[in-house]
């Protein structure tokens, strides 16, 4: 015991003198839970649904035209600025100064009096690089409010000859429809932020890049002969895997901690939204504890597989990039294609990151981690046994 | 390592007798029938050129494989069934420097001594002791990777002494350093063995180093023992005896048979003769003749006693090998 204990304290000695390797496990997702909150923000903040800076000409000038430009001011997240010129317009959007912009034609209010359909009068620009789900929705909300005057003047017309016909206002005030979210567990009092997102998933991230400090140690204690030396020192082989495993569970703990905290006190600093710990605390702790066995494994299969520690930080980090990719960690699984969401169940990254989202998203208690800490401690087994073996091999 | 076995002293400290060992079925034997004995507290050189086998005996003395055949002792016991005890004795010098580039002097020796298992109470004083003897005690809190060469090789030898080794296992443990720096260390061993009677077992390949270390040495090449003893017994027995002509170029067949016919064997770029059955001057003065007739240039002429170095070549044959 005296022994292992005076390993661990060895790696986590050499771990504290490895700038690098402190850099990547903690400074590295710190940084990407706070860029990425703040960037994704709108993406999932219920305030901040759109953000559509609209350029309008009025060419038409007309108490139409005015009210297709109030129309459109009041939907949440547009905001129009005005251009006096038309050719100003296309030389703006043609700089990316603005990614859309709105022409209504002379003769708009005209052709809305004349009720002629097929000619609404007025021009939707984008710029090239402008959103393709922005444009649908721009698109679908011009049609509604120009759609939406239309109906108007003929309620108006209809009702100067029949009773009874509802009045154009009336119908337009068909309140807002509600919504709300459904959890594993009971509502949190806040709703989904980005942050619930960004911190499980550089967390998760984060957690499998212990193969870098790991790898790094282990192939110099390999090459430098100490490994040599510590088997000569009657150190049984489970002390040495067990002297490495410990020491960066309990980094990998520290790492959920901090990112926990970051979460918490230092996004909202910047502007974003502050973390919510919801969910099971001893759920928290069981996929925490998967994720990391998983990860520590991993990094001892990329130790033995690799000969040099270049090669292993090359392989171990290329291969967490893509299981990072694939899972969900760099672009959340929700805005992927089906075949995609699919496929990232593949990753184990995906597993840890579900497992983190069951307690900061779902709000879901302790059983419901369970299938995704098997999995992650199945690949733990795996990923261990095929060490064993090459290592074996190799002595 | 009385405290092991009451033996006496003129028990070996490592029997080994028939040992052979291979890497893998198909592969041709590393070690076949290596038979040697290691006395207790000898200073021991194990010589052979490289891929010979040394490395291979070298990690089954401790423990890292077993052999295939054979029997090897360790105080009259048997190895593999105490082997724990057996490194509980035993220090080892790596080649390369086994040590944490990172941590400072004194942090590694604190880690080694621990991971040794050498309980709290004595711990400071064995850290003492090793500092001494290598004489790292103004360097404790340098980070180990900031260390020259010289004082890389001492921390190296220091983290070997912490157990307090009865047998010392040293591999090339002066590779890449000063003269200075080679002197001291060879002189600690020498004391350790002289003062404490350890067994140092030495692998080198500077002769000089070994000669003037080791007092028995083992020449190994191609996984055999080709000779074993006291090493002024070996050196002893070719005294004043041994004429050695070095030549430019390797002798081609015919003069070689007519070297041959003059008593001296050929080798390489060079050619010897051992024990001569007749005057000497005469008989150097026909071989210099003969190898001016057929063109080939003496670069030295040796006569007396026979070098480490020499008697290497001679068994191990000169040949380049890799």
């Amino acid at each position: 015991m005296m022994r292992m204990w005076a390993l661990i304290q060895k790696e986590l000695l050499v771990l504290r003198k490895d700038w690098h390797g402190l850099l990547v496990l903690f400074i590295m997702p710190a940084l990407f839970i706070l860029i990425m909150s703040l960037a994704m923000r709108d993406t999932f903040s219920e305030r901040h649904q759109v953000n559509v800076d609209l350029l309008l000409y009025d060419g038409d000038r007309s108490a139409f035209s005015e009210e297709l430009a109030y129309q459109l001011e009041r939907i949440d997240g547009f905001a129009l600025q005005s251009a006096t010129e038309q050719s100003d317009v296309e030389a703006r959007l043609a700089r990316d100064e603005v990614k859309f912009a709105l022409i209504i034609e002379p003769g708009f209010a005209l052709g809305l009096q004349q009720d002629k359909l097929a000619s609404p009068g007025v021009q939707l620009l984008f710029s090239p690089t402008a959103s393709g789900q922005l444009q649908t929705l721009l698109r679908m909300a011009v049609e509604d409010v120009v759609r939406g005057i239309r109906l108007e003047l003929a309620l108006e017309s209809l009702s100067l000859r029949a009773d009874g016909v509802p009045s154009a206002q009336s119908l337009r005030e068909v309140g807002r429809l509600d919504h709300r979210f459904v959890y594993q567990g009971d509502a949190p009092e806040a709703l989904p932020t980005s942050v619930q997102q960004s911190v499980p998933a550089w967390l998760v991230f984060a957690m499998f890049f212990v193969v870098i400090p790991l790898s790094t140690a282990f192939i110099i204690e390999r090459q430098q002969g100490s490994l040599l030396r510590l088997r000569i020192m009657n150190i049984s082989g489970l002390a040495l895997i067990s002297g490495k495993i410990i020491p960066y569970y309990l980094v990998n703990q520290v790492q959920m901690v901090l990112m926990v905290l970051v979460g918490i006190h230092l996004v909202p600093l910047l502007g974003g939204d502050s973390l919510q710990m919801g969910g099971s605390l001893i759920g928290l702790f069981l996929i925490s504890s998967a994720t990391s066995i998983a990860a520590i494994a991993w990094a001892l299969l990329i130790t033995t597989i690799a000969r040099t520690h270049v090669q292993a930080t090359t392989l171990g980090g290329i291969a967490n990039i893509i299981f990072a990719a694939l899972g969900g960690i760099m672009v959340p699984k929700f805005v992927m294609p089906p075949f995609m969401r699919e496929l990232a169940d593949v990753s184990p990254m995906s597993w840890g990151l579900e497992g983190f989202l069951d307690i900061f998203l779902r709000q879901a208690g302790w059983q419901a981690v369970l299938p995704e800490a098997a999995a992650l401690l199945g690949f733990a087994l795996v990923s261990l046994a095929l060490a064993s073996l090459i290592f074996s091999r190799r002595e | 390592m009385s405290q092991m076995n009451p033996v006496t002293d003129a028990m070996p400290l490592f029997r080994i007798q028939g040992l052979g060992y291979r890497y893998a079925r198909q592969l041709p034997a590393a070690l076949e029938q290596i038979t040697l004995d290691i006395p207790r507290g000898s200073m021991f050189g194990l010589l052979g050129p490289n891929g010979a086998g040394k490395t291979t005996l070298l990690s089954i003395l401790l423990g890292l494989r077993q052999a295939d055949e054979g029997v090897l002792l360790f105080d009259g016991l048997p190895l593999a069934e105490n082997l724990a005890t057996v490194r509980a004795h035993t220090g080892f010098v790596p080649q390369d420097l086994a040590f944490y580039p990172t941590l400072s002097v004194a942090e590694n020796l604190a880690f080694y001594v621990r991971a040794f298992g050498v309980a709290r109470t004595w711990r400071a004083s064995r850290v003492d002791e090793a500092v001494a003897a290598v004489r790292l005690e103004g360097h404790l809190h340098k980070q180990a990777q900031r260390l020259s060469g010289g004082l890389k090789r001492r921390l190296n030898l220091a983290i070997g002494l912490l157990s307090h080794p009865q047998v010392l296992f040293l591999d090339e443990p002066t590779v890449g350093i000063d003269p200075q720096s080679r002197n001291f260390i060879l002189e600690t061993i020498a004391r350790l063995n002289r003062e404490q009677g350890m067994t140092v077992i030495y692998t080198s390949h500077y002769m000089e180093e070994v000669q003037h270390l080791c007092d028995h040495i083992a020449i190994i090449d191609a996984g055999r023992i080709l000779v074993q003893g006291p090493l002024s017994e070996m050196l002893g027995q070719a005294r004043d005896r041994q004429l050695r002509i070095e030549l430019e170029s390797g002798p081609g067949p015919s003069l070689q048979q007519a070297l041959k016919a003059l008593g001296l064997h050929a080798q390489s770029a060079q050619c010897y003769v051992s024990e001569p059955g007749v005057a000497l001057l005469p008989l150097l003065q026909q071989v210099l003749d003969k190898l001016s007739a057929e063109g080939q240039s003496v670069t030295g002429i040796r006569y007396g006693q026979t070098s480490l170095e020499a008697l290497y070549m001679q068994h191990t044959d000169a040949a380049l090998r890799e």
